[in-house]
């Protein structure tokens, strides 16, 4: 992928901005999970730790799939990330295998209850598995979990890059949609799948850029964000970033502020 | 004032097995006094483990009926009873409408500890999320009525230093007035429990609950659970000053990295965790010589602790002979996503009192664990300077540097 997805955005005022360097999208249903949890992408030099995604959650091999593109689309060597971090926004993690083993603890009672749920069905769990897969040494965590994980990624990550501690920094975005159904709710109509967005932020404004804005001088108890389901927002984010001539997308916070990308403009990065 | 734009911590709110507000917890940490006893709010008999440091009922916060705040979950109540607490504190809970309130909280596993609770109840949330709950911080944010953004964030043991960070920077970019940040953990469910136990974490001496954990000693047998939080204050210390707020500390450094090694075995290679905590005394701008305490993630398991000697001894180089290190989990047991959060407070405490909490249970220390041990009992001491190591789950490495204000 050539290094073209390039915009810049000139910085407002109340709004902080961060380059997005590469861009990774996946989306897989229920049926070809277990496909990319083999093989989650592949890459000149990549070599995953074995086993690594074995009792990982859907949502953790959706996230390393999109990562993988989103390498390819940066146009580094795989071993180029050492010193980068990666915060992972996921939602609802691990629901249906939670599912499982409320079932089975009821069933079995102590005996019964996995001592892998808690390694990776944890809000951090995603973060750190990337961060061990691609042997990235940079912070690792987990953001959001709940309906607003969009948006909570987006700020926390944005924070973490404020660091400066490292060269760049992954941020991952999943979430099934429509949500997966069990048997114990009938099953659904619509077939679930995941989706996941990969995003390697740096500093410079080169690429596509992200910006917070707040509402200068807003305080007093600001409305929750309009209606807008998370879910649907990270599928609009998507479609932003896989289309050309998308306007841009915007994302509201809690607390009279938003997350903006800008338009994708065709310019092509120097070098 | 040194630096107006440098963040103090203004206001502390605290539920933890050793008690409720910052006086209390200062109390029975300098006494050397343990909150491990016998799990009692639930049937533990199977249990590998049947102890921890539990936290008992929280009463309702002011402002709150007994009603309402008894129908919240528990974890609600935690980081309500800890926000709130905080709020008042600093001197903000009356006029927190006049200013942006942001909340970063440290938490770990959330919707786990929230499905299994549920299906107690005869709940099922876990089939549908998206009729249930919302996260822990928003319903807080809404709850305190608060009008900045709100975030959870999670490096499992780690989570509470990742919040503080997070905090400082919001307060310090304007993102915020004031930024409330730390950790809340309620994780002491069967589930739960059968979950660590099963992976062989956990300490097995059931026979005497308050000499279970002992980081550093060479009887230890892996870490007890604890429950509880603790949230803080930030602000800016040039508005801080000018209101006559109190300084509990600046918060002044941090630093953080991952292991890249496994996703529940802390790493045998020194150098991540050591990077983290380099990167937080340069972030702070203190050499190891400026240190005057250390409060170590120890949690009393065998791997665990060894390797944070070998971590302090590489950072401290020759000062390791000299900096004071205790382990405060000997005392709270391990709060898991609150643990950093309880650290924290446990920093500010000597600071506040000048006095070390000590390593209790550190009868026989470990050889491999050779460090400067605060052990058994407080010690006086001149504090201006204090780190705090947290390390988690996924490889998560994290130091967070304070200093008196």
């Amino acid at each position: 992928v050539d290094p073209t997805l390039v915009a810049t955005v000139v910085p407002e005022p109340g709004q902080e901005n961060c380059g997005i360097a590469a861009v990774g999208l996946a989306r897989a249903t229920e049926a070809e999970v277990p496909v990319l949890r083999r093989q989650p992408g592949t890459l000149p030099g990549l070599q995953l730790p074995h086993g690594i995604l074995r009792h990982a959650d859907d949502q953790t091999v959706l996230g390393l799939s999109a990562l993988l593109r989103a390498v390819a689309d940066s146009g580094r060597p795989v071993g180029g990330f050492s010193a980068w971090g990666v915060v992972f926004a996921p939602r609802f993690l691990g629901r249906a295998a939670t599912v499982r083993a409320l079932e089975r603890f009821d069933r079995m009672g102590v005996h019964g209850m996995s001592p892998l749920i808690i390694p990776h069905l944890s809000l951090h769990s995603p973060a750190g598995t990337l961060s061990l897969a691609l042997g990235m040494h940079g912070p690792n965590f987990g953001v959001g979990g709940g309906d607003d994980h969009v948006s909570e990624g987006f700020l926390a990550a944005l924070a973490a890059h404020a660091e400066r501690c490292t060269p760049g920094l992954w941020l991952v975005l999943t979430a099934w949609d429509p949500e997966l159904t069990t048997e114990a709710d009938g099953g659904g109509s619509v077939p679930a799948a995941v989706h996941a967005v990969a995003l390697g932020l740096v500093a410079e404004r080169a690429g596509l850029s992200f910006g917070v804005r707040w509402t200068p001088g807003s305080c007093g108890v600001a409305a929750a964000p309009p209606g807008n389901p998370s879910a649907a927002r990270l599928a609009n984010l998507a479609a932003f970033l896989a289309h050309e001539n998308s306007p841009g997308w915007v994302c509201p916070l809690a607390g009279g502020g938003e997350v903006r990308l800008a338009a994708r403009a065709r310019m092509r990065l120097a070098g | 004032v040194r630096d107006p734009e440098a963040v103090w911590v203004t206001g502390v709110g605290a539920a933890t097995p050793l008690g409720l507000g910052f006086e209390a917890v200062a109390e029975a940490l300098l006494a050397g006094r343990s909150g491990v006893r016998r799990v009692t709010h639930f049937d533990a008999v199977a249990q590998p483990c049947k102890i921890a440091a539990s936290l008992g009922p929280l009463p309702a916060p002011p402002g709150w009926s007994d009603d309402d705040f008894a129908g919240l979950g528990t974890a609600d109540q935690l980081v309500l009873w800890c926000a709130v607490a905080a709020l008042r504190d600093a001197g903000w809970w009356e006029r927190r409408g006049e200013v942006r309130v942001g909340l970063v909280l440290g938490s770990g596993a959330e919707w786990l500890t929230c499905w299994e609770r549920d299906r107690q109840r005869g709940g099922r949330c876990v089939y549908f999320p998206l009729a249930g709950h919302p996260t822990l911080s928003s319903a807080a944010r809404e709850r305190l009525k608060i009008s900045g953004p709100a975030v959870t964030v999670a490096a499992a043991c780690a989570s509470g230093n990742v919040a503080l960070a997070q905090g400082r920077r919001w307060v310090q970019r304007g993102w915020v007035d004031v930024c409330l940040a730390g950790g809340c953990d309620r994780s002491l469910t069967p589930m739960g429990m059968a979950g660590f136990g099963n992976l062989g974490a956990l300490s097995k001496r059931n026979d005497d609950p308050p000499a279970a954990s002992r980081p550093f000693d060479r009887g230890r047998d892996g870490f007890v659970m604890g429950e509880g939080g603790a949230l803080f204050v930030l602000e800016r210390a040039g508005a801080a000053a000018r209101r006559g707020a109190r300084a509990y500390a600046e918060v002044v450094g941090y630093g953080a990295s991952s292991d890249a090694s496994h996703v529940v075995i802390p790493s045998a290679d020194p150098d991540p965790a050591a990077a983290a905590v380099r990167r937080a005394l340069a972030d702070a701008g203190v050499n190891p010589g400026e240190i005057d305490y250390i409060n170590a993630h120890a949690t009393s398991t065998p791997v665990g602790d060894r390797f944070e000697a070998g971590i302090l001894r590489e950072v401290l180089g020759e000062e390791v002979r000299r900096v004071p290190v205790s382990a405060t989990k000997s005392m709270t047991g391990h709060l898991l996503s609150a643990a950093a959060a309880m650290e924290a407070l446990a920093c500010l405490i000597a600071l506040d009192r000048q006095a070390l909490p000590p390593t209790i249970n550190l009868d026989d220390p470990d050889p491999e664990c050779e460090l400067r041990h605060v052990a058994r009992q407080a010690e006086p001491a001149h504090v201006r300077v204090v780190a705090s190591n947290s390390f988690g789950f996924g490889g998560s490495n994290t130091c967070l540097v304070l200093r008196a204000a």
